[in-house]
């Protein structure tokens, strides 16, 4: 695929969206819900880029996540329009979540650091990488989105139900905004359900039958040390592959 | 199951029968049968999951939490989008309904014409709030917009039938047949 990136010509493997090709040209573009791992989601819209097709007159806005790279289309990744679009994103972010750290880095990185809106004080920026991550990557599906419009959240089934979370701890890993805290009551409770009290990496996949003899406390375990060590990352990431191109 | 890997790990290990997993319907096997029925009918697909539920609802007047496992499991589909999907949408409801289902109308027609004092004094009859449901089944209450016959204003629907002029005096006689 040939086209055509902030003025210079590219080219790209078809199935790229315009985000991937733009960052292996080394062009930033601010994402907060794209994830390596994972597929393309398009909730946080700050990836947006303008897009000139082929013939076409006036650009169209995209999400660069979503949009995969086509023959002949024009890309501008940083332009009025675009800077425009983006600080007024951050600021309904800043409003959500003004305690935040990451949100307030990101949006003074932008150039802004006041918000014209009411504050809510909700750290979860509804991104998704959490659920996203539970369900393609660790396959528990345990926790999901639930209501919508405003009353949006992340929740487990019934607001209750965590019986499918194998506690790898993922979520709390991926969130970026530190949402998500680790409650060790998951982690107790697979101690209380008895039986063969498997280790947290067996559940997670990577070993067979290890049986805990630690009582779940992690953080004295040689294996949880030794997989963290290697990792660099959350041990449930580092086993995966980046996302296959999905769309040819 | 077609996943392999630590997918198939998990859903061993968190699947059979594990303390707080689902359990079967409550309904007992009437209830697993005609959740069945439902899935049968629409060719056990996942992607029918709203037509299923409304099929559900249809049946229940809301969506049980043990049959939402149920599907979840014979669907394959997990339990999170169940959730996810039954909350989006202001059709589903997940808490059970009264036998009597009151439908007062609070547009603008009625509200000029008391609706909020009939409206507190059904709440004051049946002792619940408005959007709720009586403890022992017998009423679910809520308030709507327009029922489109403002002349008889103001009215409610209770089980689908119009009861048209009230007022707040007599509201909680008109609500006495219905048991």
């Amino acid at each position: 695929m040939k086209f055509v990136l902030n003025g210079k010509k590219r080219t790209a493997e078809a199935g790229t969206t315009v985000l991937e090709a733009a960052r292996a040209a080394g062009i930033d573009i601010p994402a907060v819900c794209a994830h390596d791992a994972l597929e393309p989601f398009g909730a946080c819209r700050l990836c947006v880029v303008e897009i000139r097709e082929h013939g076409k007159k006036r650009p169209r806005v995209v999400a660069s996540c979503l949009y995969p790279v086509k023959d002949g289309i024009e890309v501008e990744t940083d332009t009025p329009r675009i800077r425009k679009l983006r600080k007024f994103l951050l600021e309904l972010l800043l409003a959500r979540s003004p305690g935040a750290p990451y949100v307030r880095e990101l949006a003074a990185k932008h150039g802004v650091t006041k918000t014209r809106f009411s504050k809510l004080n909700d750290d979860c920026i509804l991104c998704g990488l959490c659920v996203r991550v539970c369900s393609e990557i660790v396959g528990a599906n345990a926790i999901g989105f639930s209501q919508r419009g405003i009353g949006r959240k992340v929740e487990s089934p019934f607001g209750i139900d965590h019986s499918r979370c194998i506690a790898c701890g993922a979520c709390a890993y991926v969130c970026p905004t530190d949402a998500i805290d680790m409650e060790y009551e998951r982690v107790i409770e697979l101690r209380r359900e008895g039986g063969e009290h498997l280790c947290r990496y067996t559940l997670m996949g990577f070993l067979s039958d290890a049986v805990c003899s630690l009582n779940y406390e992690c953080f004295h375990c040689e294996i949880d040390q030794k997989f963290r060590a290697e990792a660099h990352t959350h041990p449930m990431l580092a086993g995966k592959q980046p996302r296959r191109k999905a769309r040819a | 199951m077609s996943d392999a890997g630590s997918m198939r790990t998990i859903r061993d290990v968190l699947l059979p029968g594990r303390a707080g997993v689902a359990a079967p319907a409550s309904g007992g096997v009437s209830g697993e049968r005609a959740v069945q029925r439902i899935l049968e009918s629409h060719g056990r697909m996942a992607s029918q999951i709203i037509a299923i539920l409304q099929d559900l609802q249809a049946l229940r007047q809301y969506l049980p939490e043990a049959e939402l496992r149920l599907i979840s499991r014979e669907l394959d589909v997990p339990l999170t989008r169940l959730y996810a999907i039954a909350t989006f949408y202001k059709a589903f409801r997940l808490v059970p309904r009264g036998r009597h289902e009151i439908s007062l109308c609070t547009g603008t027609a009625c509200h000029v014409r008391g609706a909020m004092r009939v409206k507190d004094a059904i709440e004051r009859e049946i002792k619940i709030a408005a959007g709720g449901t009586t403890l022992d089944m017998r009423f679910s209450f809520e308030t709507i917009r327009c029922l489109g016959c403002c002349g008889q204003a103001p009215v409610m629907m209770v089980d689908g039938e119009l009861v048209s002029r009230l007022d707040h005096l007599t509201v909680g006689k008109a609500l006495e047949k219905y048991k």
